[in-house]
């Protein structure tokens, strides 16, 4: 199931809600746990096997890890339980991409099961994988209840995009929680937010970005234009996302963190990352960048850990060359922030530097939005202008006249104003801001119930 | 400020589950659609929840589309999408340009190389082919060219007209000939309405200023004296409008030219449906949303017409919609008209040219769908 449909909306989401604040409390990880099965098996039932599978090895592999006291078993069974949930996300994610490459490389006739990916599957490992570790290192009780553990892995906000929960930050919750009216309402202000985001101004965004993507020739102009939409366009619909699921967290009675905190107003590409789905790059650092020495080391192991995180930060986001060839990109870029260009950048004016970022991080998107190279290459090209057709031309400026609000109330969007304007409104004209609140719902409505218009087009005949 | 604000937090929650519960109960009283006439598509149903179904996702699948599709006020709501979108400055929408004084305006999509080679090399050795025949090839410029200056500003449209160049240029190797209306059409545009401003199509008297040009080439009666103009429909709304989303409420007038007492008599027959009539047209379309279909019935794989007019011309016209207005004026010309649309004839065409005895050739296209087309140089013969 999307957030984004009427029928999770509308149906879903209330029932679910109500659902769970009338069952009684020591039924509600239950209630949770069945709504979150049903959220995940909705379209694709045959994973929820696979999930399921997950959440009990990693369950008992927590009670094991509990009940061990010798270094050298702990050590084991960790190994053991790191290895499993590899190799699940490996052979889902990643078998037939290595596959791929590797009867491209060497010729070999290896089969590839053409298998569709786990929706979520990214998500949920990397939460178990946190969950183990810190039992491992006894900063965590293991869980001893299997429904509150399911319920922790698989709680279906959070389930398909995030953002990566840790177990320690919600443990207590999931014994003891209470929603407030209030508390609803601030969650359906965030769940609001973060649908208008998605669908009025991802959406849209979106529509632009794919033009400008699928046009065979485009201007210099054209190009950035499509490249701005599209870093627009995956900031609103991945913020969205997770302004909803942090949203029905607290309707529920969660707190989630934070998980972006604009990302588009960093000083630095270093900066961005400790703005841009901070859950991910905090589960790397603690996790991966931390234990291999993170920066308390020689300048070229440093570099070394550097590397290795982003290769891996690249594929997590897919299993694609241009994802790890993205991950390469930040890798060199936060190296030469370190030992290069940090200094000189610090001194540079806000405004000057925010736009070097920015445009070093548009470009990012366009290596990340491109699984084939060669049209990855084209549009690179374009964007500094070879092959592309003269520096602006007349579908440039259509195109900017259509979207120019869009664009300028996006941006608007992307720092922190509007957002404090918002809540000032609602503490001091609360009608008002209800009103606002209502008519946002309403066009959210419209374009949803539009995304099934589709005239059948006898008007070509 | 800390107490109003969580007024607004409760308010909130009371409004959303208030309107949620309102469309909810709206969802689950009203009766379901079957068809959207506005889409001119059937609606999903409530599915029918079977194991199988559920398991291989298509249950999942068309149960979302079942709530989207049955949503309480859908139309209401899509147009409030359009709105959304034309406050927001956007002009265009599924190919559909929003134009000045109420026009809609559909854009020209060029045809990519190899899909114009095949079509014009195919119907230029068709022509020759029959180069023992009259022949006349007529793409019809559409509102995009015609009506530029009425295009929303700054709009990137398609070059239809570097296109209808290219095709005159091209097939001015054959016997045929190509007939441009673009310098009449420009010439009576101050006076006359050429195209529907919800619609795709020309209007009739834009197929009466073709009808003219062709007579001259042809050797026609040179004037229409024989049809009375008359309005069919006060309320027609176009497929444009459905397309686009834009002017969803707005309607027109939709003008014919029908056969007066001095006009031949005629015997139309749908010849895959095995029907007859005296008429050129079909009243009963006016009472659907395709009234335009009110022309020849709508799209057919093969009419013949014959006319009381014994002069044993015979005339094979190879053409899209936008004919079916232009056709009548044709009866006052030909003992016989055969008129095929090459999107769903399935038959042999050089066999049916020699079975009906055709000695005159007609290609009448507009000139977007002649772009897109990939029916006609199969029909023609494409080897």
């Amino acid at each position: 199931m999307v957030f984004s449909s009427l029928h999770f909306l509308y149906i879903y989401l209330p029932v679910v809600m109500l659902a769970h604040l009338l069952a009684p409390r020591r039924l509600r990880n239950g209630v949770l746990l069945a709504a979150s099965l049903w959220f995940y098996a909705w379209g694709e039932p045959v994973y929820v096997g696979l999930m399921l599978f997950s959440v009990a090895w990693n369950y008992v592999t927590g009670l094991q890890l509990g009940a061990a006291a010798r270094p050298s078993r702990r050590k084991a069974i960790l190994a053991g339980a790191v290895a499993v949930n590899l190799a699940v996300l490996g052979f889902f994610k990643y078998y037939g991409f290595l596959v791929q490459t590797l009867n491209g490389a060497l010729g070999l006739r290896l089969p590839d099961y053409n298998l569709p990916l786990p929706i979520g599957i990214s998500f949920y490992t990397f939460q178990a994988l946190s969950y183990i570790i810190d039992v491992y290192r006894g900063t965590t009780k293991p869980q001893p209840s299997l429904v509150d553990f399911a319920t922790y892995i698989t709680m279906f906000p959070q389930l398909v995009a995030g953002p990566i929960v840790k177990y320690a930050d919600i443990e207590a919750q999931l014994q003891k929680r209470r929603a407030t009216l209030a508390q609803v309402g601030q969650g359906l202000e965030r769940v609001i937010l973060g649908l208008a985001k998605k669908v009025l101004l991802a959406n849209n965004l979106g529509l632009l970005a794919d033009a400008m993507r699928a046009a065979p020739r485009l201007s210099v102009l054209s190009a950035w234009l499509g490249a701005a939409a599209y870093a627009l366009q995956i900031y609103f619909d991945f913020s969205g996302y997770s302004d909803m699921a942090i949203g029905m967290g607290r309707m529920l009675g969660f707190g989630f963190a934070e998980n972006f905190d604009y990302p588009y107003r960093a000083r630095s590409v270093t900066e961005f990352w400790r703005r841009w789905h901070i859950s991910l790059s905090g589960w790397f650092r603690d996790y991966v960048y931390i234990p291999l020495g993170g920066n308390r080391v020689g300048i070229g192991r440093h570099i070394l850990n550097l590397l290795a995180v982003w290769l891996l930060t690249g594929l997590w986001h897919g299993a694609s060359w241009n994802f790890v060839l993205w991950g390469l990109y930040y890798a060199v870029l936060l190296i030469a922030e370190k030992y290069v260009t940090g200094r000189a950048l610090s001194k540079l004016p806000d405004g000057v530097a925010r736009a070097l970022t920015l445009v070093l991080v548009t470009v990012g998107w366009v290596i990340f939005s491109n699984t084939d190279f060669s049209a990855m290459g084209r549009y690179l090209g374009f964007l500094v202008g070879i092959g592309a057709g003269g520096f602006a031309d007349g579908a440039f400026l259509y195109a900017l006249r259509s979207n120019a609000l869009l664009i300028a109330f996006a941006a608007l969007c992307c720092g922190p104003g509007l957002r404090q304007w918002q809540l000032r409104l609602t503490g001091r004209l609360p009608a008002v801001a209800l009103v606002l609140f209502a008519a946002l719902l309403a066009a959210c409505t419209a374009y949803l119930v539009h995304g099934s218009y589709n005239p059948f087009l006898y008007f070509r005949f | 400020m800390k107490k109003k604000r969580l007024f607004f937090l409760r308010a909130t929650a009371i409004m959303v589950l208030a309107l949620v519960a309102l469309l909810d109960i709206a969802f689950i009283l009203h009766k379901d659609r079957a068809a959207s006439p506005l889409e001119n598509r059937n609606l999903q149903q409530r599915p029918a929840l079977t194991l199988t179904g559920l398991m291989s996702g298509r249950f999942e699948g068309r149960f979302d589309s079942y709530v989207a599709d049955q949503f309480p006020f859908r139309d209401r709501w899509i147009a409030l999408k359009s709105t959304l979108d034309r406050l927001a400055g956007r002009t265009k929408s599924n190919g559909v340009f929003l134009g000045k004084d109420g026009h809609l305006i559909q854009d020209f999509n060029a045809p990519s190389e190899e899909n114009y080679r095949r079509t014009t090399d195919a119907l230029a050795r068709f022509l020759d082919r029959h180069d023992d025949l009259n022949a006349w090839v007529m793409v019809v410029p559409t509102a995009v060219t015609v009506l530029a200056d009425a295009l929303p500003a700054l709009a990137d449209a398609g070059d239809e007209g570097g296109y209808i160049d290219r095709l005159a240029e091209d097939l001015s190797e054959t016997h045929a000939a190509f007939i441009d209306l673009r310098g009449a059409f420009a010439r009576a545009k101050p006076t006359t309405p050429l195209y529907y401003r919800t619609d795709h199509h020309w209007t009739s008297d834009a197929a009466r200023l073709a009808y003219l040009e062709l007579a001259r080439a042809a050797g026609l009666p040179e004037n229409t004296d024989a049809f009375r103009r008359r309005l069919l429909s006060g309320g027609f709304q176009g497929t444009l409008s459905a397309v686009s989303g834009f002017r969803m409420e707005d309607s027109e007038d939709l003008w014919a030219y029908v056969p007066g007492d001095d006009a031949p008599q005629t015997v139309v027959t749908w010849v895959s449906e095995n029907r007859r009539g005296a008429s050129l047209f079909r009243e009963e379309c006016l009472d659907t949303r395709d009234q335009y279909a009110v022309f020849l019935g709508g799209n057919f794989p093969e009419v013949r017409i014959e006319t009381t007019l014994d002069n044993g011309r015979t005339l094979l016209v190879l053409k899209d919609s936008y004919a079916n207005c232009l056709i009548p004026f044709l009866t006052a010309g030909y003992h016989k008209i055969v008129v095929v649309d090459p999107r769903y004839f399935t038959g042999d065409l050089e066999v049916l040219m020699g079975a009906e005895g055709v000695n005159e050739i007609l290609v009448l296209y507009n000139a977007e769908t002649l772009a897109e087309d990939t029916a006609l140089r199969g029909d023609v013969g494409e080897s």
